[in-house]
C-alpha cells in the first residue's frame, strides 16, 4: 500500500470516527488521546497572570529562557539528561510540532526512518512530508511489543538514517527496557544512525516498569533528538506545549526549522508550561493515580469480554487483540460505535499489520468508563452470539 | 572515509541559505526596538477576562484542527466587512502565527504547483518557509518608485513562462506599499487567463490609510485562486499569542488542514479565545490606534524628508521605510535602537521602523543625522 493510502487509513479514519461519535448524545469516547481532566487550576491561574503581565513580552523562536531552564531542570531530574538551556532546547507547539521538527531535521528526501510498528500515525505523515521513507519494524503482542534490537538490525537498509524510539509506545503501551535501549544505541553507533526519541508518556508508567531516555545512556546523547510535551501528563492538550532537546549542533538546525515553520509559541502557553513544570505537582500525581485505577477497570472488563492484550506498561491506553472475532478492526470499531455508542480506535489506523487490534484509552471518568465498557460488553456478547455457528 | 550522517546533515543545513534566512520577531525586545511592522499594544482587560473564563470552563483540550468555529466565522465576517466575500468559515484555517500560515500555504500549494514567483524584496520568513522542500523559485524584480512592489508586467512574464503560483505581499512587509486597485484588477485577469494561483499576504491591510485598499481576494472569481494569509486581528495586542489565519479555496483547505494536523494538531485554545474576543471590537479599537499612527507617521515623514532622508513610498500608517547611511544605522544600533534591516528582505540600505506614538526615535535619527553632518 502506498504511503498516501496509508495516511488516509490512519488519520482520516480516526477523524471520521470522531465525527460519527459526535452524533450520539450518549457517546463514550475511548478513542482519542485527550485526557478528560481539565488543565489544573494553578496552571490556568498562571496563564491569567501571563495575560496580564507578559502578553507583550518578546520570545525568541526557541522560547523564553525561563521555560528552557525549567525544562532543563526537569529532564535532568526525571530523565537524567544534562542539557544546556541556552543551546539544547526548543519549545514547541505541543509534542506534535516537536515530532514534526525532529523528523524534518533528521530525514530528507530518500532517507529512511526506522519506525517500530504499530505507531502513532503522525510519524509516517511527517516522513512523507519530508519525502523520506518510513521503514516499518514489526513488534509482536506475544513479546509485549518489544522493540527487539536484533530485529531492528535485520530491518536496516542502506538508506536508513535514523531510528525512532517511542517509549512508552502509542498505541502498544510497551516500554523499551534499559538493556534494549543500550543495544539500540550500540546499533545506532555501529550504523551511524541518529535516534529520534519520543518520551511523551515518560511519567505514565505502570507496575514495576521504568522509563529510560536514550539520551541518558552512554553514546546516546550526541546522536539523539528527544521530544516531550505536557499535553498528556498535565492535561494540557489545548495549550500546545512541548519541546525538542538534543545536542547543540543538531539543535541549531531544529531552531532554524522552528523559526521557518512557525516562530515562537504563544507567550501565554509558555508561561502556562512554566507553571506546570515549576508549580505544585500534586494535581498531576492525582491524575496519574486515577489512570492507574482506570487501567485496572479496563483490564477487568477486557478479561470479562475474553479479550487478550499486551500488558499496558505505560501510556493511557490498552491495545486489545480482537483476532478471535474474525473482524477487521475498523469493522468492529464501527459496530461497537453504532450499537453501543462507544468509540474505540481501530488498530488498522495505526499500522496495516495491526488490523486485529483496538486501542482503548482510559481518559474518561470512572463512571463513564464503566458505563462505556459495560455497553461494549453487551455489544460484544450480541456480536459473538450472531457469529456463533 | 565517508562523511558521517550528522556531519552531512549539518553541512547541508549550513548551505541552505533559504532556510537560514534571518528571523524577524513580531514582538519588540525593548522600548528601543522598532523592528516590528506595527506597534504592539496592550490587550484589553475584557479580552483577558473572556479568555480566562473559557479556560476555567474547561476549554483546555484539543479543538478542531482548522480552529474553533466561532473564530473562523469571525474571520469570515471580518473579511466580508472589508469587501472580501466568498471565504466561508469552512475555508478558514487558524494557525499558530503568521509564519505558520506562510509555511502551510506555501508548502501545500507548491507541492501541487512546484514553481513559485515571488518579489525579490520580500519578508525573510517567506524564504525560510520555502527552505524546506524548496520549489522552483522565480524572483520578480521590484520598482523603487512603487515602494518595492513587483510591476504587474514582471508577474505577467513569469506567468507567460508557465509559473502557476505567485506569492505577493500587499501591503509589502518592508515598505507598506500596497498595489493600486487597477493593478489588482489587472492581476486578477492575468491569474484567470493563465489559470494561475496566488498567495496574498494582506496582514498589514488594516493599517492602510488615506487610500482605498483592494484585496485580490475581493475580485469576482478570485476565491478559487487566491489564498489570503495574515495575522489574526493585528494591532490589538495579540502578537505575543502567535495567531494567524489562512482563507483559502475548497481545493486547498483540505490539504492545508491535513498538514496543520501533522504539524501541530491545532492552535492553542487560549490564543484562539483571545483572538475571538479581540475580534469583536477590532474595528473600533484599531480605528483609535490608526488615527494616532497616521498623525505620528505624517509628522515623522515630513521631518525626515525635510532633513533630506529618503522615505520609501508606502500606504500603511504602522511603519516607515527609509534609506539612511550604514554609519548612521550603526550608530543608532549602538545606542540600543533596533530597526528591521532591508538587507534581510533583499534590499540593503533600507531601514524599517514601526511607527510608535510617544517614542523619540525620529528625533534621535534627526539629531544623529545633524551631528554626523556638522
Ligand atoms: C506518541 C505521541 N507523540 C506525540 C504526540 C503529540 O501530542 P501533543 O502534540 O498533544 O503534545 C502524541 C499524541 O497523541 C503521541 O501519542
Amino acid at each position: 500500500m502506498t504511503q498516501e493510502k496509508q495516511k488516509k487509513r490512519g488519520t482520516e479514519v480516526l477523524y471520521s470516527l470522531i465525527a460519527e461519535a459526535r452524533g450520539y448524545d450518549d457517546a463514550v469516547v475511548l478513542g482519542r488521546g485527550d485526557p478528560d481532566f481539565d488543565t489544573p487550576a494553578h496552571i490556568v491561574a498562571a496563564a491569567k497572570r501571563a495575560f496580564e503581565n507578559h502578553a507583550n513580552d518578546y520570545s525568541p523562536p526557541e522560547g523564553i529562557l525561563p521555560i528552557r531552564e525549567a525544562i532543563a531542570e526537569r529532564v535532568q531530574r526525571i530523565n537524567g539528561v544534562e542539557v544546556d538551556p541556552n543551546t539544547d532546547i526548543v519549545f514547541t507547539n505541543g509534542g506534535q510540532e516537536a515530532l514534526f521538527l525532529m523528523v524534518v531535521a533528521a530525514i530528507g528526501e530518500g532517507d529512511g526512518l526506522l519506525v517500530p510498528e504499530p505507531n502513532y500515525n503522525t510519524y509516517k505523515d511527517a516522513v512523507t512530508f519530508s519525502r523520506g521513507v518510513s521503514v516499518g519494524m514489526p513488534t509482536y503482542p506475544a513479546e509485549s511489543f518489544r522493540v527487539d534490537p536484533e530485529r531492528v538490525r535485520a530491518t536496516l537498509t542502506p538508506d536508513t538514517k535514523a531510528l525512532l524510539l517511542v517509549s512508552p509506545n502509542n498505541p502498544a503501551a510497551s516500554v523499551i527496557s534499559r538493556d534494549d535501549q543500550l543495544a539500540l544505541i550500540a546499533l545506532a553507533e555501529e550504523h551511524d544512525l541518529l535516534i529520534l526519541a519520543d518520551d511523551i508518556y515518560d511519567l505514565l508508567i505502570y507496575d514495576d516498569f521504568t522509563h529510560t531516555s536514550p539520551a541518558s545512556l552512554p553514546g546516546g546523547k550526541e546522536r539523539t533528538l528527544t521530544l516531550n510535551a505536557l499535553s498528556k501528563a498535565y492535561a494540557m492538550t489545548g495549550w500546545r506545549t512541548g519541546w525538542v532537546m538534543g545536542p547543540a549542533d543538531l539543535m541549531v538546525r531544529v531552531k532554524a526549522l522552528k523559526a521557518a515553520v512557525s516562530g515562537p509559541a504563544s507567550i501565554v502557553s509558555q508561561h502556562a508550561a512554566l507553571a506546570a513544570l515549576t508549580g505544585p505537582q500534586e494535581p498531576m500525581e492525582e491524575m496519574r493515580e486515577a489512570y492507574i485505577r482506570r487501567r485496572g477497570i479496563v483490564l477487568d472488563y477486557l478479561d470479562q469480554m475474553g479479550f487478550s492484550y499486551g500488558n499496558p506498561q505505560g501510556g493511557q491506553f490498552v491495545f486489545v487483540d480482537i483476532g478471535h472475532t474474525g473482524m477487521s478492526s475498523l469493522e468492529l470499531s464501527q459496530k461497537i460505535l453504532s450499537r453501543a455508542h462507544v468509540l474505540a480506535y481501530p488498530g488498522g489506523a495505526f499500522s496495516e499489520d495491526m488490523d486485529h487490534f483496538l486501542r482503548i484509552t482510559f481518559l474518561q471518568p470512572e463512571d463513564q468508563l464503566r458505563d462505556g465498557l459495560a455497553r461494549m460488553k453487551q455489544a460484544m456478547d450480541a456480536i459473538s452470539e450472531e457469529n456463533a455457528p | 572515509m565517508t562523511e558521517g550522517t550528522k556531519a552531512t546533515l549539518l553541512r547541508n543545513h549550513g548551505a541552505n541559505e533559504l532556510l537560514n534566512a534571518p528571523y524577524l520577531a513580531q514582538v519588540p525586545q525593548s522600548d528601543l526596538d522598532f523592528a516590528t511592522d506595527h506597534p504592539v499594544t496592550g490587550l484589553e482587560p475584557a479580552v483577558i477576562e473572556s479568555t480566562i473564563e473559557a479556560m476555567e470552563s474547561g476549554q483546555t483540550h484539543y479543538v478542531d484542527v482548522p480552529g474553533i468555529l466561532p473564530l473562523r466565522e469571525a474571520v469570515t465576517a471580518h473579511l466580508e466587512g472589508e469587501g472580501v466575500d466568498g471565504y466561508p468559515a469552512s475555508s478558514i484555517v487558524v494557525t499558530a502565527s503568521l509564519q505558520e500560515a506562510r509555511f502551510l500555504a506555501l508548502q501545500v500549494i507548491t507541492e501541487a504547483l512546484p514553481e513559485v514567483a515571488l518579489p525579490e524584496v520580500v519578508h525573510p520568513g517567506v524564504k525560510a518557509a520555502l527552505g524546506i522542500r524548496p520549489p522552483g523559485l522565480h524572483y520578480l524584480t521590484v520598482e523603487r518608485e512603487s515602494g518595492m512592489l513587483p510591476p504587474i508586467d514582471a508577474i505577467e512574464q513569469a506567468l507567460e513562462r508557465g509559473v502557476k503560483l505567485v506569492y505577493l505581499e500587499s501591503p509589502a512587509r518592508l515598505t507598506g506599499a500596497a498595489f493600486e486597485p487597477s493593478s489588482v484588477e489587472r492581476l486578477a485577469g492575468l491569474l484567470e487567463s493563465h489559470d494561475a494561483y496566488a498567495i496574498w499576504d494582506q496582514g498589514l491591510s488594516p493599517f492602510v490609510s488615506g487610500r482605498p485598499y483592494l484585496s485580490l481576494g475581493a475580485l469576482a472569481g478570485m476565491q478559487e485562486r487566491v489564498t489570503l494569509i495574515g495575522e489574526a486581528f493585528p494591532g490589538v495586542g495579540l502578537e505575543g499569542l502567535a495567531i494567524g489565519t489562512i482563507a483559502t479555496s475548497e481545493r486547498w483547505a483540505k490539504p492545508i488542514t491535513s498538514l496543520k494536523q501533522i504539524m501541530s494538531i491545532c492552535t492553542a485554545t487560549a490564543s484562539q479565545y483571545a483572538a475571538l474576543k479581540a475580534g469583536e471590537h477590532f474595528d473600533t479599537e484599531l480605528g483609535e490606534l490608526l488615527a494616532s499612527l497616521q498623525v505620528v507617521r505624517q509628522e515623522s515623514v515630513e521631518q525626515l524628508t525635510a532633513a533630506g532622508v529618503h522615505v520609501h513610498p508606502g500606504q500603511v500608517a504602522s511603519l516607515i521605510a527609509l534609506t539612511i547611511s550604514q554609519e548612521l544605522a550603526s550608530s543608532l544600533r549602538e545606542r540600543g535602537y533596533r530597526f528591521a534591516d532591508g538587507a534581510d528582505f533583499g534590499h540593503p540600505g533600507v531601514q524599517r521602523l514601526s511607527v510608535t506614538p510617544g517614542s523619540d526615535v525620529v528625533e534621535m535619527i534627526l539629531s544623529q543625522l545633524s551631528e554626523a553632518r556638522s
